[in-house]
């Protein structure tokens, strides 16, 4: 759906100016303690309400509620992925409803965003994309891995730092971002996700200013099934990047780290992590 | 979703991709190549424009607005993330 029709200009139009556009996310109405329980319980409504009405239901799917909140439309996600027929659809209703379209009623703004985190973090952002020879989803995926500043401290050579130190970089810490190096895939549990290698060692190149310049490289090789069932598939990539930090005070001003010759499944993808 | 398909457009633009594993990086050029790896790979605006969508913050507040604005409300259900592609 991303990819599709909520990248249509056309559906972006619609949805602005006669819906009230909002996304649930299962796995958070599925925990004990990530919505309230009226948001659950109102979750839960729709769909029986939809069966009752003999709509289509199912947890992915997309519902339509009218300004009393009655289910009055349903699609299975394998229908509302077509732009051509998710557009009909929604303009159906918009037409059966008599609603007068306007400005959106939430102004957009980004929906990826770091999680929360205390001053002086380093907010990693991560972007992946297939880049040919099949093994992936189209589209791109993104990630955040925040390290608190004790954290970050950690990934900091563990002496002084002058040109030519050479260190490893705290592995359970590098293990937290590398767990996400994988491709557009449909399992996105990095726990499902069996590390067998990975390295990333980070050498000073020069000190100016109190500020270090270090490079990295290492490289990682990781068992990622591409649904949530065991399929042998493997992630095998060398890593390339560098990063700015002081001295002095442990601070990380700069963080880049890409893929490098990353394989998955037949095809090739890369990844491209920055500091925010 | 696709499969992605190896298209001869994505195979041009692959080629002329340059690849960091064919050589190691000098030292002297790590930073402008990362840079210029990161900048290639980055999502482009046109492939965030999930973010163009006024999405409401939870599905209570949806139904509040929707009942202020007196306009339908469209909830999509998913397993996974769709706000970052992890879906």
């Amino acid at each position: 759906m991303r990819t599709g029709p909520f990248s249509s200009t056309d559906v972006i139009d619609r949805l602005n100016r006669s819906f009230v556009p909002v996304y649930a996310v299962n796995e958070d109405y599925e925990a004990k303690n990530v919505v309230s329980k009226e948001e659950r319980d109102e979750y839960t409504r729709i769909y029986r309400e939809a069966l009752s009405k003999k709509f289509s239901a199912g947890s992915v799917h997309v519902y339509v509620l009218n300004p009393r909140g009655e289910v009055i439309g349903t699609r299975h996600v394998a229908d509302a992925a077509k732009t051509k027929e998710l557009i009909p659809f929604l303009d159906d209703l918009v037409n059966k409803l008599g609603t007068k379209g306007g400005k959106p009623v939430v102004e957009p703004k980004a929906q990826s965003r770091p999680p929360e985190h205390p001053k002086g973090s380093i907010v990693l952002h991560l972007a992946a994309r297939g880049l040919g020879g099949g093994g992936s989803w189209d589209g791109t995926a993104e990630n955040w891995v925040v390290y608190t500043p004790d954290e970050a401290k950690k990934l900091l050579p563990a002496g002084p730092a002058e040109g030519g130190t050479a260190w490893e970089l705290d592995p359970k810490l590098a293990t937290r971002l590398l767990v996400h190096v994988y491709p557009v895939t449909e399992n996105n549990d990095p726990k499902k996700n069996e590390i067998r290698e990975q390295a990333l060692r980070g050498k000073v190149l020069a000190v100016k200013d109190g500020v270090a310049l270090a490079r990295l490289d290492g490289h990682l090789v990781m068992r990622h099934d591409f649904y949530h069932r065991p399929d042998g598939k493997v992630v095998e990539t060398g890593l390339v990047g560098y990063f700015e930090f002081e001295p002095a005070t442990g601070a990380v001003r700069t963080f880049r780290l890409v893929t490098d010759g990353a394989t998955y499944g037949g095809g090739k993808f890369g990844v491209a992590v920055r500091s925010e | 979703m696709r499969w992605t398909q190896f298209a001869p457009a994505v195979a041009a633009g692959f080629l002329i991709t340059p690849t960091l594993r064919a050589a190691p990086i000098a030292d002297d050029e790590v930073r402008s190549k990362v840079d210029a790896r990161v900048a290639d790979w980055w999502l482009k605006p046109e492939e965030k424009r999930f973010d163009q969508i006024g999405w409401a913050p939870d599905l209570r507040t949806a139904r509040k607005l929707s009942a202020e604005h007196d306009r339908p409300l469209f909830l999509f259900t998913m397993d996974g993330r769709v706000n970052t592609g992890r879906c």
